[in-house]
């Protein structure tokens, strides 16, 4: 087999100024025209000012966008949101659909490895002035009850068919165990549950893998904040998510499907790569491999990416549940009492089959959104009754040293990113250059004097996610506003944090 | 000489494994990773586990090497720190020893849970020496 055509150095890309290919559409819009690489089936489009250009204008994420557009059955184009950076395969950022009835595929890459990473965001009635005196022990008693970091076990013992219990049923597994509230349901995507989910299609491999991790929160970008509203910006739609006043507390849970998920994609990948050689499909990335979305296969790994997108659902409820026992434990108060509801929680790495319009006619698409939160608006049938009128709620979080963003969903989304848009604030400096940077500086001291507690279990992994590591989360939600994927309704800024 | 270095990636890691042939660079990468995910320095070599593997080709064998480690490291609790690799003349297919001991949480610090090692960048070359180059999610 020919060596794939991957190589960041072989063929001349790391160093390239992407302005120079790139054609300007408007004043967030980028176009890469589907003639800058043959093979291409569609253009790109990278949602961008000038200024968040700049900082991606050398960055290999542009040649992914390419390579993406690759796809067979691929639509519209091959779209970067304004977090766009360099993943592996898909870039971050990415969103990709495919024609489901007719040729188009399905790539676990354009997922990842952890499948259904999301956000999950709790309101309180609490205010920033109760909660201050206690932070520290808020934070601790988090960092206890929650298990962080790698190779970390959780506090649940699963057997083997209670996991298949787990991929069945997602977050209605752990609400029906008495880990969360049935209203907790409601305002999940999809209720935390995907109906296709078929823990057969799943191995024992990743049941092994991922079985004893759930309810744990892994390393990485992945953590639980602390945080106080710090604006309102729209005061209708935030007050139909529970937030009425700056200062008010909430609880922001950033993690996914654990070694579950990673290993069903890894055992996929072996399975996909073969097949998609069989079925004649050549990608310039061997990560971006494929099958169409019809083929056995296909269905194959769409029913085990389903199944750990449950589990997902499922980490993230016993997760906000220990949240909540937390903060009773330490305060002296029930969650009720607290009213620390769950406003929503949402997926940032999956597929979906959705229906969308294209050249004017409804079409069954497969949506891949790699980093990329779906935004649909007001009025669509997928949205909960309750945000019915002002769209889904959508999270953006930024570093941990700023503040992160609360949006909600827009109808121009609908038109121009298969209803997706940004899901972070995106990297801009590699893990290595962070540490560097910051070598000799004690990021956990410099948070605290700014009022923010910090408890990891990785020091060294602090660094990595430092503020000068990460573009301000405030330019991406800007231009996502702008460019119409979204509408921004709060912004919230860190009082404690908890990572791996 | 052999050994391993990390270079620049934006959202996840890139590793490079050095050797003076094929089974030393594969055994290099494999320390590289673990030295992500632990202090190593703290690991005694006092145990083993055997690991073989065959893939479809030589590229494809960096990854599943990789992979049945993070596996085996997930599932098992066992801390490899260094690697004796005997690869076939093809390529395609490696056995290993393993050397280290299991994951003790009070005596090893950890810092970063990878989650795979992927195919994005990967790159197998040689000419005096063998290099691997894998970019691993993080």
């Amino acid at each position: 087999m020919a060596g794939p055509q991957n190589a960041i150095g072989a063929h001349g890309n790391r160093n390239m100024d992407w302005t120079t290919v790139l054609q300007k559409r408007d004043g967030h819009r980028w176009e890469l025209p589907q003639d800058y690489k043959s093979g291409m089936n569609v253009p790109g489009v990278v949602f961008a000012d000038d200024k968040l250009l700049q900082l991606i204008r050398e960055d290999p994420c542009i040649e992914q966008v390419a390579n993406v557009a690759f796809l067979p059955g691929i639509v519209g184009h091959s779209l970067a949101m304004p977090d766009i950076h360099w993943g592996y395969g898909f870039p971050i950022g990415g969103v990709a659909a495919t024609r489901v009835d007719e040729d188009g595929v399905v790539s676990p890459g354009g997922v990842g490895f952890d499948i259904n990473c999301g956000i999950r965001l709790l309101r309180t009635d609490l205010t920033e002035a109760e909660v201050r005196p206690h932070l520290k022990d808020l934070v601790s008693t988090l960092f206890r009850e929650i298990h962080t970091g790698t190779g970390a076990g959780g506090r649940i013992r699963l057997s083997a068919s209670e996991v298949d219990k787990v991929l069945k049923e997602g977050g209605a597994w752990a609400v029906g165990r008495g880990l969360g509230d049935p209203d907790d349901l409601e305002v999940t995507e999809e209720g935390g549950c995907m109906a296709e989910a078929d823990p057969s299609a799943v191995g024992d491999r990743p049941k092994a893998r991922g079985g004893p991790q759930i309810g744990t929160l892994g390393s990485g970008n992945h953590f639980l904040e602390v945080q106080a509203v710090d604006e309102i910006l729209d005061r209708a739609a935030a007050s139909t998510m529970g937030l009425t006043e700056p200062g008010q507390v909430t609880i922001m849970i950033h993690c996914g499907s654990r070694g579950l998920g990673h290993q069903v994609c890894t055992d996929s990948l072996r399975v996909i790569e073969a097949a998609g050689r069989r079925y004649g499909i050549e990608l310039p990335d061997r990560q971006l491999a494929s099958v169409p979305v019809s083929s056995p296969e296909g269905g194959e790994y769409l029913r085990a990416m389903n199944a750990a997108a449950n589990f997902a659902w499922a980490n993230r409820q016993c997760i906000a549940h220990w949240a909540r026992e937390s903060f009773e434990q330490v305060l002296g108060r029930s969650w009720e009492d607290m009213g620390m509801w769950q406003v929503y929680d949402i997926s940032h790495n999956m597929a979906k089959i959705e229906d969308h319009t294209v050249d004017g006619k409804s079409t069954r698409l497969c949506v891949h959104r790699k980093g990329a939160t779906r935004s649909f608006p007001a009025g669509h049938p997928e949205v909960p009754e309750r945000y019915r009128d002002i769209g889904q709620p959508v999270f953006v979080p930024g570093d941990m040293g700023r503040y992160s963003f609360l949006a909600v969903g827009a109808p121009k989304a609908m038109e121009v990113s298969f209803g997706s848009t940004c899901h972070g604030a995106g990297r801009v400096e590699s893990r290595t250059r962070a540490k560097k940077l910051l070598k000799g500086r004690d990021i956990r001291q410099e948070l605290e004097r700014e009022g923010i507690i910090v408890q990891a279990k990785g020091w060294a992994s602090l660094a990595e996610e430092a503020s000068i590591a990460y573009k301000d989360v405030a330019d991406v939600v800007r231009v996502s506003e702008e460019a119409g994927l979204c509408r921004n309704v709060a912004r919230l800024r860190p009082l404690g944090v908890i990572k791996g | 000489m052999g050994g391993f270095e990390l270079l620049d990636h934006t959202a996840d890691l890139r590793l490079v494994g050095h050797g003076k042939d094929l089974p030393d660079a594969l055994a290099w990468i494999a320390t590289g990773m673990f030295s992500v995910i632990a202090d190593l320095d703290a690991v005694a070599s006092r145990d083993t586990m055997r690991v073989s593997i065959t893939s479809t080709d030589r590229e494809a064998l960096v990854v599943d090497w990789l992979n049945e480690l993070l596996f085996r490291y997930e599932t098992e609790g066992f801390l490899p720190r260094r690697f004796e690799v005997t690869v076939n003349e093809a390529g395609t297919a490696l056995e290993a020893r393993c050397v280290g001991e299991p994951a003790d949480p009070d005596r090893h610090r950890t810092w970063s849970v990878v989650k795979a090692a992927t195919y994005h960048a990967l790159e197998v070359r040689h000419n005096r020496e063998w290099r691997i180059q894998v970019v691993l999610d993080v």
